[in-house]
């Protein structure tokens, strides 16, 4: 088999790259990072739903889906109560109750896949404290 | 499984975060700050009708490491009943299983943010003093405070000065009951217990066992034996470079202050020897103890030589007309008007 070095190294010095396109080992690790949590919030989502259809709380996830997983920015407590015919206390007390549902069920399956305690504080932090303000 | 986006992500970090506080007395306000170990929101004490400061954890457990730090700034507080200390109301875990404590609620601008609209160096050095007065107080009582900084202290809307997050805090001893107090004036020789105990609710008060090699602090007002990890062997005069540090940012930093003195161009000399020596890289060089730093300030306040520098017969005049500024002034104006009535006279 042939090999032509010369075509190679002169295709190659022909190639321009930009160098804003090479990711930087930080924005891979933000990557890593960004796409593990959703791969976490994804499975707890997910088990958050049987979690409501195993209490007979269905209604509780279908408040929950639209309002914290759909991107709709103009929904309010109240559409949702009158969408459901509920009262708005209602509706704030079944949202309060998934989040916290929600924020056991995440950190459950954190505890799992953490090898220690130091760990899963350490990840627990990253997840959930959000950015300082 | 449905597919998250990031924005769904950061919404649902975000409404995970808030704290579940059903079954406690607090109802949620809003966030306030966000600290080293949790976030600090506003809440309502609805038993009492009163708007508190409630910390809490990012993480649950009672066990770990932040938790029990935690647990500790909320005992060293209770134990520091100061004026210049934000009291603590109630510590407790939530129904999610974090921390939590809840102190006074304070309204007011932290001294970095403060600092524009103190105009005078003399009010300066004042709030500077009402700090140490405060830090003096913990030390007393064998707590070191460690992270101490202009955004750890709150100036409220009242003039109040308040010394605020205890979270690094190390207990070094005992509290020490008056009796011992007025037995030992100066109380800042420290020594590690083995264990201390909150007397009052007979819960181990974690000892908050920082290993050598730890470095906790910042940057820039952390002293060099701090910065080294050297745990074991940090005092008081550790916490005196802190303070030190935060004096010369008192003094040095650039405002719409009329005081020409403030900006550091004409800062007097014994006040820079001040800041040196509570600076001064070597323990040993600096105050022993914090009332001795206070002591320099007032004296210089009171317009008397500071401990700090020795000064030389021009500045000892200086200093002499400064403080006597007023009948020197007097006395001249007298002078001067017995010699303009004798030069009358003779004509």
């Amino acid at each position: 088999m042939a090999l032509d070095f010369a075509a190679a190294e002169e295709e190659l010095g022909n190639t321009v790259m930009d160098p804003a396109k090479i990711p930087s080992a930080e924005s891979l690790e933000e990557f890593f990072e960004k796409e593990w949590l959703r791969s976490l919030f994804s499975l707890a989502v997910e088990e958050l739903r049987q979690f409501c259809v195993a209490r007979g709380r269905e209604r509780t996830c279908r408040l929950f889906e639209p309002y914290d997983l759909d991107d709709h920015e103009n929904i309010s407590y109240a559409q949702l109560a009158k969408e459901y015919a509920m009262t708005v206390n209602d509706v704030t007390n079944a949202l309060a109750w998934a989040r916290r549902e929600f924020r056991r069920i995440a950190l459950e399956r954190l505890r799992e896949l953490c090898g220690s305690e130091e760990e899963f504080q350490r990840e627990a932090r990253a997840a959930f404290g959000s950015k300082a303000i | 499984m449905k597919f998250l986006s990031d924005k769904t992500l950061e919404h649902l970090r975000e409404a995970a975060e808030v704290p579940d506080l059903a079954g406690t007395r607090y109802r949620l306000l809003e966030r306030v700050a966000r600290g080293g170990m949790g976030v600090v929101y506003v809440a309502e004490d609805e038993k009492l009708q009163r708007r508190v400061a409630l910390k809490v954890l990012d993480v649950p457990g009672e066990d770990g490491e932040l938790a029990q730090r935690l647990i500790r700034e909320a005992l060293v507080l209770a134990r520091l009943e100061h004026p210049g200390i934000v009291p603590v109301h109630d510590v407790g875990t939530l129904a999610d299983g974090r921390v939590f404590y809840t102190m006074k609620l304070v309204q007011g601008q932290r001294l970095d943010q403060y600092i524009d609209s103190i105009a005078s160096i003399l009010d300066r050095l004042r709030i500077f003093l009402r700090i140490c007065d405060a830090v003096a107080f913990a030390h007393a009582h064998g707590v070191l405070h460690r992270d101490l900084k202009p955004a750890n202290i709150m100036v409220g809307s009242f003039g109040e000065v308040l010394v605020m997050d205890w979270g690094l805090a190390k207990l070094l001893r005992q509290e020490v009951r008056p009796s011992d107090q007025a037995a030992d004036p100066e109380a800042t020789i420290f020594e590690k217990p083995a264990q201390a105990r909150n007397s009052n609710a007979g819960i181990a008060l974690p000892s908050g066992t920082t290993g050598y090699g730890t470095v906790m602090g910042t940057p820039g007002y952390m002293s060099p034996e701090q910065a080294r990890g050297d745990i074991e062997h940090l005092d008081a005069r550790s916490d005196i470079f802190s303070l030190g540090a935060l004096l010369c940012f008192l003094l040095t930093t650039d405002s719409n202050a009329s005081d020409a003195a403030v900006g550091g161009q004409r800062l007097d000399k014994a006040l820079k020897a001040i800041c040196s020596k509570a600076t001064a890289p070597s323990p040993g060089d600096r105050y022993p103890t914090l009332p001795e730093l206070a002591q320099d300030v007032s004296r210089y306040l009171d317009g008397l030589p500071v401990q700090a520098h020795r000064e030389s017969f021009i500045e000892r005049l200086t200093r002499f007309y400064r403080r006597y500024r007023f009948f020197i002034l007097l006395i001249g104006a007298y002078l001067l008007m017995r010699v303009l009535i004798l030069v009358f006279m003779r004509r």
